[in-house]
């Protein structure tokens, strides 16, 4: 991937995301302080600064940024990168999040992770927090996470 | 990326608002975890090498690839699993001993000690309350895990995860 520096494999330095909303198609953003709550599609990456509650699909990449949250059931079909919070900000587990990321889930040392969470892959950082189920996807699998949520 | 209908071209003038270009913020995701492959290791020869000990015991145990054990296992010191275990692996709690699973390793079972890496297969609970657990992009992990702390790279995981909080945390 371009947007990641670290050259040296065996340097114990840290991992550093370089947030190119152009290279990294976030086309959209919800800004820290607004709440959207709903039934919700976005087309394109998102970058989440605020709160998102409810259910839907970001068909691109997800960052869900220091000061973001999120909670409810969501699908995301490119990377997930988390360093703020998914799922309740309590310690408790959050049993109504449930995120399928089709790609490759980020869990950096800044961020907490509550709810359950499938995802393709996963990488995480020492000082994450990761309470509750988490499952790798397989390819030939595709979780109905969404459909699962809209007849229940 | 070249073909990314968003990218930015110099030449058009209106081609990207300016909130988007000019803020490419960089962020610190954390310790990078080094490949597998890239891990340093002693070969056979340089193992078997006389090495000056430091004060104390040095314990460490090795299961070796093509040995397969059934039973409960008690550890002093830290142990390599290359071979297959039916059972539990125990590190006693006072000393600060690492489970290594290899690649080739296989624990059906659960392991308890104040340092787990796992590069091989696991089913069962790894308990590292208060210690520290590593699960390399080799790993295949199913049952529990408790921690404190956790490094995760691309491994295959399917696992009820608890963070164990120490007694310097704040919050409990």
């Amino acid at each position: 991937m371009t947007h990641w520096h670290n050259d040296d494999p065996l340097d114990a330095s840290h991992d550093t995301l370089v947030i190119d909303p152009v290279k990294m198609n976030i086309v959209n953003r919800i800004a820290e302080g607004s709440a959207v709550d709903g039934d919700l599609r976005f087309d394109g990456g998102l970058l989440l600064q605020g709160t998102l509650r409810g259910m839907g699909e970001i068909t691109g990449r997800l960052v869900i940024w220091h000061t973001g949250q999120l909670q409810g059931r969501f699908k995301v079909l490119g990377d997930l990168y988390v360093l703020g919070h998914l799922g309740g900000v309590a310690d408790d587990i959050d049993r109504d999040t449930l995120i399928e990321c089709q790609g490759t889930a980020y869990v950096a040392s800044t961020g907490v992770s509550t709810g359950t969470l499938l995802a393709a892959r996963l990488r995480m950082y020492d000082g994450a927090v990761l309470q509750g189920p988490f499952k790798t996807l397989r390819p030939e699998q595709s979780v109905p996470v969404l459909q699962a949520a809209r007849n229940s | 990326m070249d073909s990314n209908p968003y990218a930015s071209d110099p030449s058009d003038d209106e081609a990207v608002p300016d909130d988007l270009s000019a803020d490419a913020p960089e962020v610190m995701m954390g310790q990078s975890m080094p490949e597998p492959h890239q891990l340093p290791t002693l070969q056979p020869a340089m193992q078997a090498m006389p090495v000056a000990v430091p004060e104390g015991p040095i314990r460490h145990s090795t299961l070796a690839d093509g040995l397969s054990f059934s039973g409960t296992a008690a550890i002093a010191g830290s142990i390599t699993v290359a071979g297959e275990v039916q059972g539990d692996l125990r590190v006693s709690e006072a000393v600060d001993g690492h489970v290594t699973v290899t690649e080739t390793g296989t624990v059906v079972g659960d392991i308890t000690a104040r340092n787990i890496s796992v590069l091989g297969q696991t089913v069962g609970l790894l308990d590292a309350g208060g210690g520290r657990v590593s699960l390399h992009s080799t790993a295949s992990v199913s049952g529990r895990i408790r921690y404190t702390h956790l490094q995760v790279n691309g491994a295959d995981l399917n696992a009820q995860l608890e963070r164990v909080r120490t007694d310097g945390d704040q919050r409990h």
